[in-house]
């Protein structure tokens, strides 16, 4: 069960580009493409410069007008999807 | 020396594929197949089907061009790439378009692009048209390379609907290049990363739209009229 706490990692096998607000990620070992957009976008960016999931939560928070419960419920959502594609793994 | 060594489904079996690099050009290894050399204005003698398939598309990809499952057609310096799912009408509407004034058909299943100097530079007499024969091939009256403005989504409107041209944001034209690019099944993961990128990057380059137009002959002139907004 994932938590705003929980360590993340993006996997080697992984590549992702970004296009305007979206980004595409690309699971090279099943050549299966994901999109992201806007927040979740934001999101991976934030995970790929490093951030923990707390601390990108909290840069969400003062980007994008929605209440954190929410956010939060969305955010653990997405990254249980992406945990199920092996696009994010637990460091 | 090895440039791919891979494993993809080529007629109708998954087999072993290896890429070299060589003096004279590409060799291509197919494994229960042979070997085929590849040099450019030179089409292999033998089993060129399975050549022309994904095998080509896989040594252009080595070298950074990327085929798209496409047709196209130039209307005065405006090259405009078609793509769609099999049957969506994409061959149609090249072969259409060839016999109206100031068009002419560029590529008719395959239209090979790279990127250089900040375009997407097609590139019509890089691979031959399978499904044309040979006094149709539209690369013998084309340049090596032509910029590459538009590319257009064909979808199935209702029978009634009026044909209707729709632009696309940069990321829907990257999604759509994924999409449609031919021989990705025979990709490496590092030939999967370039071919990501090169969709990042083009897309921002091309306009993208959707073309949307009821799927018969009536509909073409409408459709003709709509692309010559873009020219």
């Amino acid at each position: 069960m994932l938590t705003l706490d929980t360590p993340l990692k993006i996997p080697a096998h992984v590549a992702f580009s970004v296009v305007g607000e979206d980004a595409f990620l690309l699971n090279t070992k099943n050549a299966q493409y994901y999109s992201l957009s806007q927040v979740g976008a934001r999101l991976w960016q934030l995970l790929n410069a490093g951030s923990a999931l707390r601390e990108a939560n909290q840069i969400l928070l003062q980007e994008y007008e929605v209440d954190a419960a929410t956010l939060e419920n969305d955010l653990l959502e997405l990254l249980q999807d992406l945990q199920k594609n092996e696009l994010i793994e637990i460091a | 020396m090895l440039l791919a060594q891979t494993r993809g489904w080529i007629d109708g079996k998954e087999r072993g594929v290896e890429v070299f690099k060589s003096e004279q050009g590409l060799l291509l290894r197919v494994a229960g197949y042979g070997e085929y050399l590849i040099h450019a204005g030179s089409l292999p003698a033998g089993k060129p089907e399975i050549i022309f398939g994904p095998v080509i598309v896989l040594a252009q990809a080595l070298q950074n061009v990327w085929s798209l499952h496409a047709s196209a057609a130039q209307h005065g310096e405006t090259l405009i790439a078609f793509l769609g799912e099999s049957g969506a009408g994409k061959s149609t509407l090249s072969a259409y378009l060839n016999k109206q004034k100031n068009w002419r058909r560029a590529a008719d299943d395959i239209l090979p692009v790279q990127l250089e100097d900040g375009q997407a530079l097609a590139l019509p007499r890089l691979i031959p048209q399978l499904k044309l024969t040979e006094s149709q091939q539209p690369a013998r009256e084309m340049p090596n390379a032509l910029q590459l403005c538009a590319v257009c989504l064909i979808q199935t409107a209702e029978e009634n609907a009026a044909p209707a041209l729709v632009k696309m944001n940069a990321a829907q034209t990257t999604q759509t290049l994924l999409a449609h690019t031919a021989g990705t099944r025979l990709f490496t993961a590092d030939l999967l990363k370039r071919h990501l990128e090169f969709c990042a990057q083009a897309a921002p380059l091309l306009q993208g739209f959707t073309l949307t137009y009821p799927r018969k002959l009536e509909a073409l002139p409408s459709a003709q009229k709509l692309l010559e907004t873009l020219c």
